[in-house]
């Protein structure tokens, strides 16, 4: 992320739009001569290492060491995550295209295991896996000339591979093309890759990798940057009205492929794959392969705050697919109007429907007191509701209500259950704003909703009553339907 | 030097008595029946180029520690081989990091590390430590048999084992003992990695995802159809483990046990 500025919005766009094939040839590269050495900055996700402003090819240091870490996959998750410099996704290592890099492969005598590295940005056999396979306390060292500019995955290939990656082994590397990249305001660093925890989503504790489901290809988690929530609420990305971004968007995988998407913004410019011979203009939704990268450019012409996802949507809201980039500035009626007119629209035979898929059999402890409620309600809460309403209770504007303070959640607690039961899809108004938005009704257990519900009432200046789940038994809206489900 | 060897008899005699403890209670060496072991390993066929599974080896009786050495018996030969000792070693047989856990020449650290197995020792030391008893470190294919332990409870071992992958050193192994396999074998996943007298034999590259590479068999990664059994991860991890080490390195978490002919 540095800042620099443009002249007027209209410069930008067209700027943007004018993107051609960048970078020189193979042989250029091979043959341009190396002036100099300096040693590579490396920065963790979300940010990104100082654009290069040398006009010249050098000798780069890099020196990335394997740890092998226990962290936060999700809220109350642990898991021990096998990285490049201590944090998934790896460093980003940014270099110019001719550059001669000498990297040093340096793997932590705490850790257990050998690693290596495959660099998708070298020619030459593994990507340099065949040249960097490491015990635990020692360093490997190998050169390579970068000849292909373009945004690539690196990761580690040691076998089991999916069990290296399935544990956090990647990150980027960017070879800019000699022209440089056009100069934007943020430039930011997002990857999004799956998890196979043998616990179910969700589930507490200390996780431990799931052979059978790497093989089966069963992610319990799909998040960007190495947790879910890791780029949400005051970790979000931030941008001002005008503001130009650049993305470096990269899939790790595994295994699952990113249809990667920011909701209410539009990407100027896409180096579809980052590859940088054919930038494509206008894109709502750009794929990244596992393995593989794209780069994203944009102008914020609203505030708000935008949420990125991998659009397969079932990832985003269920698995932790979901980032932020909040946006501040002034309005541009124009642009986007925000609500207008709050209508009644009933098609026949619309309602509340409840969103299908398996009712959940695991069942959540009961809790014993109120104070034991609100503590396991707050997972519930985290898990199930914080991707839309936010952590804060806040919600997102003209999207999501919010919870905190809610006339609506606080003026009838019977309301409330059926509301969260059985889901809602019509115009309402919280707090003197509208929404009309779609809530799925939620399949969770009464203990569950009683217990989500207690924690919301008790949070943010509500009223803090308590609902039990033989309140909920009483008044939820789809039981009879569920009931017969065992 | 008058006072370094006092120090030196203090230390036997309070070394002494601890080793010989920790060696009743591992019991010393068990038999192993002979039995057939097929490689996991796939090889490249000469005409066909095809990848097959090895062909399954004999497998003569043999003897095997039952537990990995421990730094009270590592102790003892140091103190009868000062030229193991960690500041009289050469790089070129164990390097820098040779008994790294240990304050000194002749000490462990802590009491309870005695029945702990003794990590940061090279090839060339454990092989010379192996040696003084008469015996060999275990071959990969011996070792790999015992843990196959016939095949009994192979499911728990695969899943104790991928655990243990995961679990990141902190304070380093924990002691020996416990249960054992079929048998008679323990801790041979759990505690430590483990030197194999062949350890680099299939090791022949570290490019692990080429099934048809001319030398890349041994530790084909992601290419599933290069292996006899693809969903064995552990194989692959320890197969991994031993390509990336070299007969003078140590490792924090990497120690031995020797292997001989049947009694
Ligand atoms: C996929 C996004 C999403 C998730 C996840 C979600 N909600 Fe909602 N929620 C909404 C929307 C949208 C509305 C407003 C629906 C409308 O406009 O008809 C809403 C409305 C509500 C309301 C009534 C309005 C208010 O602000 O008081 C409550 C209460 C509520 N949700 C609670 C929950 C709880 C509890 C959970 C977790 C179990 C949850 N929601 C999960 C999107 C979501
Ligand atoms: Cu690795």
């Amino acid at each position: 992320m540095r800042p620099g500025s443009f002249g007027s919005g209209v410069a930008v766009v067209a700027m943007l739009a004018a993107g051609a094939a960048l970078g020189a040839s193979r042989e250029a590269n091979r043959a341009d001569p190396i002036v100099g050495e300096e040693t590579a900055v490396l920065t963790d996700a979300p940010n990104v290492p100082p654009p290069i402003h040398r006009n010249h090819a050098t000798r780069v240091v890099v020196h990335l060491e394997v740890k092998e870490v226990e962290g936060q996959l999700a809220d109350g998750v642990r898991y021990v995550f096998w990285t490049f410099g201590g944090r998934v996704p790896g460093k980003f290592i940014r270099i110019r295209e001719g550059d001669e890099v000498e990297f040093h492969l340096d793997n932590h005598p705490d850790n257990k295991n050998p690693h290596n590295i495959d660099l998708h940005a070298v020619n030459g056999p593994g990507g340099g896996a065949a040249a960097s396979l490491t015990a635990p306390g020692h360093s490997s060292v190998f050169s390579f000339k970068a000849l292909n500019p373009g945004l690539f995955v690196y990761h580690c290939a040691t076998a089991p591979v999916a069990m290296h990656v399935g544990n956090g082994m990647y990150g980027m590397i960017l070879v800019e093309p000699k022209e440089g990249l056009s100069k934007v305001d943020h430039e930011y660093y997002l990857m999004q890759s799956d998890f196979y925890t043998q616990g179910k989503n969700g589930e507490k504790g200390l996780q431990p990798f799931s052979m059978e489901k790497v093989i089966d290809e069963k992610p319990e988690y799909i998040v960007f940057n190495g947790a879910v929530g890791s780029t949400t609420g005051d970790k979000a990305l931030t941008a001002k009205v005008g503001d130009t971004v650049r993305l470096f968007v990269g899939d790790g995988g595994p295994n699952v492929v990113s249809s990667f998407h920011a909701i209410g913004q539009i990407f100027d410019t896409v180096y579809p794959e980052g590859a940088m011979s054919a930038p494509t203009h206008n894109v709502q939704t750009t794929t990244v392969p596992a393995g593989g990268a794209a780069i994203a450019e944009f102008r914020m012409s609203v505030p708000g705050t935008f949420i990125l996802v991998d659009h397969s949507l079932e990832r985003a809201f269920n698995r932790g697919a979901l980032a932020q980039l909040k946006v501040t500035g002034p309005e541009d009626k124009l642009v986007y109007s925000g609500k207008q007119f709050d209508l009644v629209y009933q098609p026949e035979g619309a309602g509340a429907r409840a969103a299908t898929g398996e009712r959940q059999v695991v069942l959540a402890p009961a809790a014993r007191s109120k104070e034991e409620r609100i503590k396991l309600g707050a997972e519930v809460f985290a898990n199930n509701c914080q991707a839309c309403h936010q952590q804060d209770g806040q919600g997102v504007p003209d999207a999501f209500p919010p919870l905190a303070g809610s006339d609506y959640l606080n003026g009838d607690k019977i309301r409330a259950i059926k509301t969260v039961t059985g889901g809602l899809e019509q115009p309402l108004t919280v707090n003197g704003k509208g929404f009309n938005g779609v809530m799925p009704a939620w399949t969770l257990s009464d203990e569950d909703i009683a217990n989500v519900l207690t924690f919301v009432y008790s949070k943010w200046d509500n009223s803090g009553q308590e609902v039990t789940p033989q309140e909920v038994k009483l008044h939820r809206v789809t039981a009879g339907a569920k009931e017969t489900k065992e | 030097m008058g006072a370094a060897a006092v120090f030196v008899v203090a230390i036997l005699a309070v070394a002494s008595p601890a080793a010989a403890a920790a060696g009743a209670e591992r019991g010393g060496l068990v038999t192993i029946p002979p039995g057939l072991y097929t490689p996991f390993q796939r090889v490249k066929a000469a005409n066909s180029g095809e990848t097959e599974a090895q062909a399954p080896e004999a497998i003569a009786a043999f003897a095997m520690d039952r537990a990995p050495v421990t730094n009270a018996e590592y102790l003892g030969f140091v103190t009868a081989h000062p030229e193991w000792r960690k500041s009289w070693t050469k790089t070129l047989f164990a390097d820098g990091r040779y008994l790294g856990r240990w304050p000194a020449d002749l000490d462990f650290g802590h009491a309870e590390a005695g029945d702990r197995p003794v990590t940061d020792v090279s090839w060339f030391a454990a092989r010379a430590y192996c040696k003084t008893r008469g015996l060999d470190l275990p071959t990969t294919a011996q070792w790999e048999y015992a843990l196959a332990d016939a095949g009994r409870d192979e499911a728990r071992v695969r899943a104790r084992s991928l655990e243990w992958f995961s679990r990141p050193n902190g304070a380093g192994p924990g002691a020996i003992g416990g249960p054992v396999n079929g048998y008679g074998v323990g801790n041979l996943i759990g505690l430590v990695w483990e030197w194999t007298e062949d350890f680099n034999a299939y090791a022949i590259t570290a490019e692990s995802r080429d099934p048809n590479g001319n030398d890349s068999a041994a530790v084909c990664g992601g290419a599933a159809a290069g292996i006899a059994d693809a969903s064995d991860y552990p194989a692959f991890m320890r197969a991994s483990m031993r390509a990336s080490l070299k007969a003078n390195y140590t490792a924090d978490m990497l120690g031995f046990r020797c292997a001989g002919g049947a009694p």
